[in-house]
């Protein structure tokens, strides 16, 4: 029985050495070298705190081998791996490391001023490529202290975009990942003859599958670079150059490769095209699926707070292009119930907030306990013994086949290409610009923007606005486009109405 | 200028009104335009000009800048 993850590179490393185990742009790596380097900087971190176990480390590295190898090597040194996005603005990485207080930062030489500025300290940084010297203690060392991690130690820590203005970290255990791979393994039966093809930054959970879906099953993982994600001719010519044979993406890629038409007269070696992070539109799905014929398709559902996916759905049955596609059945490490607004178990066919048990749940969000216990409540059908659940705030119903359905959002939080983002943390970040009175954003749906509206004694312009929240703010979360008002909607109890706001989409 | 290059820059202008097109010779490696900026483009390209650009030519060598997106123009006979 698996009961941590370094387990999967211990098996596979030995077992499948020469097997190519990356493939990232100009740079590879086979299963043997990726334990090998793991291992030595397992040993780094063990001589750098000989005495600490189950401490975070955060990993600041672009996407590639550096970065696998840093993930593993981390948890081989018995604490576990906090991947952050070196891209960040320095504000919110301030914010990150002040909650986080990690061991040390895994990182490379052209991120350290930044990671300076934004409050390391450089004797905590630690650069992926310096040598280092293993002594003969050193090997026992390392492997009793990764086989005393117990399967309920924390494996990583995801950090998503928090409602009252700070990130905040979604804490998994290696148990909720062991089990969700296990059971999705099972499913997709990958071996060695397999390509699984990355897409998701290595700081979204759907990465987890795709690492060590590999390291599970011998596959090999091809990390696909960004650009050909802005460029999806590319993108299939690399599909079938590389014989990709698996991939978990986001749906919002699959919709521009239909819209584009870039898979005509395009013959793959997909086996299993699979999506997770949005909703999936069923018009490219069914694209897909006909000029993929030899694939199985599947749309896949879940939160951070449960490891990867919690249901999935295997196309099966024909679907009219203006009905949804269903997020389907709980995967075996999963149960789904639906609590309604009286906190009872929903009726049938009646739509109940989506809550999840079962060994896939995270530990908690880090250093909030409040979050933590608003959001992995009691079992309120439980009465006999304690059982945690975790309230997605996800809206759904079971359909005529018993298939779970998503209906939409019970707050403010929004899918906007693939990632998950609380409106409240640009509201915040807006509201705290110079000269704003009030700031508020909306996500229209339909042109797929985030819009801002804000009162302010003078008009700030699109590209002030954009400067300005790029200090605090990712990429992905600024706004598209600005308006002012000179008051905002209020509702019958004098909170602001977004939905009046969002109504006012229309006329602006 | 070209007519042409006026009108895209004028386009992309609309897009992400605070880029910087003129300091730029690779828009999307310089971080200006993202994947959805690209298909914005793309859908105003077609529709200003009355054409329907293939998916095939959707390619980094022609949205690096002006130039080469003029370039492409010119495939479907949009003249500069």
């Amino acid at each position: 029985m698996i009961v941590n993850l370094v387990e999967y590179l211990e098996t596979t490393g030995q077992q499948l050495p020469d097997e190519l185990a990356v493939l990232a742009g100009d740079r590879q790596m086979t299963f043997a070298e990726w334990r090998m380097a793991s291992r030595q900087l397992g040993v780094r971190i063990l001589q750098r705190a000989p005495t600490e176990a189950n401490r975070p480390i955060a990993v600041v590295l672009p996407k590639g081998v550096d970065a696998l190898v840093a993930f593993l090597g981390v948890l081989y040194s018995g604490h576990f791996y906090v991947p952050l996005d070196g891209s960040s603005p320095a504000s919110r990485l301030e914010k990150i490391f002040a909650d986080l207080q990690p061991m040390c930062v895994v990182t490379a030489a052209p991120l350290v001023e930044r990671l300076t500025a934004a409050g390391c300290d450089p004797s905590q940084l630690l650069l992926i490529d310096e040598a280092c010297a293993v002594g003969p203690d050193d090997e026992p060392a390392l492997t009793e202290r990764y086989r005393s991690t117990i399967d309920t130690d924390p494996c990583y820590i995801k950090y998503t975009s928090g409602s009252t203005g700070d990130p905040k970290g979604v804490v998994l255990p290696h148990r909720a990942v062991v089990d969700y791979i296990e059971c999705a393994q099972d499913m997709y039966q990958l071996n060695q003859d397999d390509v699984i093809a990355n897409q998701a930054p290595f700081t979204f959970d759907v990465s987890v599958q795709d690492i060590y879906l590999s390291l599970k099953s011998g596959a090999t993982l091809l990390l696909v670079p960004e650009q050909h994600f802005v460029f999806p001719a590319n993108l299939i010519t690399l599909l079938t150059e590389q014989r990709v044979t698996f991939f978990c993406w986001v749906p919002s890629v699959l919709v521009n490769v239909c819209n584009l038409d870039l898979l005509r007269d395009v013959e793959t070696s997909l086996r299993w095209v699979t999506v997770l992070g949005e909703v999936m539109p069923t018009k490219p799905f069914k694209y897909w699926a006909e000029h993929c014929p030899q694939a199985t398709l599947v749309n896949t559902y879940g939160p951070t707070e449960a490891a990867v996916a919690s249901t999935y759905y295997v196309w099966q049955r024909p679907i009219d292009d203006g009905q949804p596609i269903p997020i389907g059945h709980p995967y075996r490490n999963s149960s789904i119930f639906l609590l309604d607004e009286n906190e009872q178990l929903a009726g049938p066919g009646a739509v109940g907030e989506i809550c999840i048990r079962g060994s896939s749940l995270a530990l908690g969000y880090w250093n909030a306990n409040e979050s933590t216990r608003n959001a992995f409540t009691g079992n309120p059908g439980q009465t006999h013994y304690p059982e945690t659940v975790y309230r997605t705030g996800d809206l759904g119903h079971f359909n005529e086949f018993g298939e779970l359905m998503f209906v939409g959002r019970r707050d403010t939080q929004i899918k906007h290409q693939g990632y998950r983002i609380e409106l409240g943390e640009i509201d915040v970040a807006a509201a705290a610009v110079a000269g704003v009175q009030q700031a508020c954003v909306v996500y229209d749906h339909q042109r797929r923007q985030i819009v801002l509206f804000y009162s302010a004694a003078s008009e700030l312009n699109a590209a002030e606005w954009r400067k300005t929240l790029a200090e605090s703010l990712p990429a992905y979360m600024l706004p598209k486009a600005f308006h002012r008002l000179d008051e905002f909607p209020l509702s019958a109890h004098g909170k602001l109405d977004r939905k009046r706001l969002m109504a006012e989409l229309d006329s602006v | 200028m070209t007519a042409a290059k006026q009108t895209i820059l004028k386009i992309l202008a609309e897009i992400r009104p605070e880029a910087d097109y003129g300091a730029s010779s690779d828009f999307v490696a310089d971080g200006l335009l993202d994947s959805t900026d690209i298909v914005s483009l793309v859908a105003s390209l077609d529709e200003t000009y009355g054409i329907s650009i293939a998916g095939t030519d959707i390619l980094p060598e022609h949205f690096q800048n002006a130039e080469t997106i003029a370039t492409l123009l010119g495939k479907y006979g949009v003249g500069s």
